[in-house]
């Protein structure tokens, strides 16, 4: 699947491109940028950023599977992101991933079939503080209980 | 704690400090101003040796030193890394300072450049802080407004350039030799070392990587000196620390208080009218609503033909008191309220928990 970058994208990745001395050092924000407008890259994005960054696809493809951040398959529209590090999992966090495993029907990694919720676990958010937490999409949500992300759940339409 | 003591959490008040026209009102800046504008970088760089400052991302080595191992004389361009990749599970002191105080940080890159000679500086933040992420840079871009960064900052002939740059979900960025392989647009593996970073680190070139929380403290330590900084630590360790605490937490009760929610059910009062009278006109509501029953109130006439009634007596036992607000809420003349935030309800009788006018009329509204 081909997909052209549309001029917008284009003109922020050149803005991008001038912070840098070296092209290659661009290549995450450049890769931010490409996810932020398509949802995920994909092996003729990493062909195309490639090209742009005068560098070869396969120094592209080893950073996009190095992050846990850059998504190679198209992921739900929330992707709820569950902490399951230390203080979160003291404070009930696993319980948190059980109930949304049940409630989802989605094993961490899966993308529920109508492609609205993909669930992961993920470690520390840097949200201890309201521990257990997690994340939906970008925007952080804590003090969770059942009825808490029930109603978040609910939320999300 | 005594406030005397705070020195990232001093300014912390106002609302919207993250904004750069409160962060100036509240007195933000004035350590820019001060290094830029009367201060070399040779005299800055021996007092932040003075103050005793150490990194504060973990393994705790002299920031002085640190910046003095950067070669002074070379014609190579040096390089500035903010870590801002905080993941170590239960930290969470970065993110506070990124949502509160971006300019206090801010104003920490500003003087290291100055200091070290650093034309650019970069923030590595991780990927995971977006939100946090889009506040640095609008602070940022407030500061590039107002003069604070670009060139020639303050007409002192001093360029800087800072510029964020966001991780990508992976823990072993915050180590530093990786977070510069990650900032060069590569997989986040350790560099050997030596050399190190300080002579051969961000493109190949001579690099200062601080934590967030170490610069933070720069400003403070160049507007109150050295001397007061080191004051507030240990003798080789200059300054306070931020913690982050999460889960159940252990207060030192009684001498230290936890805060209460803003809602809180507390010992009651009774209102009283402009008169000094009590609010309360006798109708029971309360008492009948009470589960505990634990509120009796003896109803008496008043002169006033305006006021029918009023209590002779109101007494609440608080030995059977359950703090539901119950009577708050059932009261049609707004003369109960637990808002007293009175929570240490200890006697050694009975009877000393029971009571009266005397003691629940507040005379305050």
């Amino acid at each position: 699947m081909s997909r052209a970058f549309s001029v917008a994208l284009k003109q922020k990745i050149d803005e991008t491109l001038a912070r840098y001395p070296e092209k290659r050092a661009a290549l995450l924000p450049v890769l931010h940028l490409v996810q932020n407008e398509t949802g995920f890259i994909s092996a003729e994005d990493e062909r195309t950023v490639a090209a742009l960054l005068d560098i070869k696809p396969i120094m592209v493809r080893e950073v996009v599977t190095f992050y846990t951040m850059f998504n190679r398959k198209p992921p739900g529209r929330f992707h709820i992101r569950v902490c399951t590090n230390l203080s979160c999992s003291l404070a009930g966090g696993e319980k948190m991933v059980d109930y949304l495993k049940t409630r989802l029907g989605l094993q961490p990694g899966q993308t529920t079939p109508d492609g609205k919720f993909t669930l992961t676990e993920v470690e520390c958010l840097g949200g201890c503080d309201q521990a257990p937490c997690l994340m939906v999409n970008f925007d952080h949500f804590g003090n969770l209980d059942r009825d808490k992300i029930e109603r978040l759940l609910e939320s999300l339409k | 704690m005594n406030t005397e003591q705070k020195i990232l959490t001093r300014d912390l008040g106002p609302e919207n400090l993250h904004r750069i026209d409160v962060y100036l009102q509240s007195g933000g800046y004035r350590a820019v101003k001060k290094a830029l504008t009367q201060c070399q970088p040779g005299p800055i760089l021996e007092e932040i040796k003075k103050s005793g400052l150490r990194g504060r991302g973990g393994a705790g080595f002299p920031t002085g030193l640190k910046w003095s191992f950067v070669p002074q004389k070379t014609d190579a361009r040096k390089y500035l890394c903010v870590n801002a990749d905080e993941g170590e599970p239960g930290t969470f002191k970065d993110r506070f300072i990124l949502g509160h105080l971006p300019h206090l940080l801010i104003e920490g890159v500003i003087i290291a450049s100055y200091a070290v000679g650093i034309p650019t500086a970069y923030v590595y933040i991780r990927g995971e802080y977006e939100t946090l992420a889009r506040r640095l840079e609008l602070a940022i871009d407030e500061a590039y407004e107002k003069g604070f960064l670009g060139k020639d900052i303050l007409k002192s002939g001093f360029d800087l350039d800072l510029f964020l740059h966001r991780g990508a979900g992976a823990y072993i960025c915050g180590e530093e030799t990786a977070l510069l392989e990650s900032l060069e647009g590569k997989r986040g593996y350790p560099r050997l070392k030596p050399p190190f970073p300080a002579t051969v680190g961000l493109f190949q070139k001579p690099t200062v990587i601080n934590n967030i929380e170490t610069l933070a403290n720069i400003a403070p330590i160049i507007l109150y000196g050295a001397d007061w900084f080191l004051s507030r630590g240990l003798p080789n360790e200059g300054g306070t620390r931020l913690f982050g605490v999460s889960g159940a937490v252990t207060i030192q009760y009684p001498e230290q208080k936890k805060e209460l929610a803003r809602r809180h059910r507390s010992l009651h009062r009774l209102m009283t009218r402009a008169d000094g009278k009590p609010r309360c006109v006798a109708c029971f509501l309360c008492a009948t609503v009470c589960p505990s029953e634990c509120i009796a109130i003896e109803a008496a006439e008043d002169p006033d033909p305006e006021i029918q009634k009023y209590p002779a007596a109101f007494v609440i036992d608080l030995n059977r008191c359950c703090f539901c607000g119950f009577c708050v809420e059932a009261c049609p003349e707004d003369a109960i309220r637990m808002d007293t935030a009175e929570i240490d309800l200890v006697q050694y009788s009975h009877e000393d928990l029971i009571y009266g006018l005397d003691r629940l009329l507040d005379g305050k509204d």
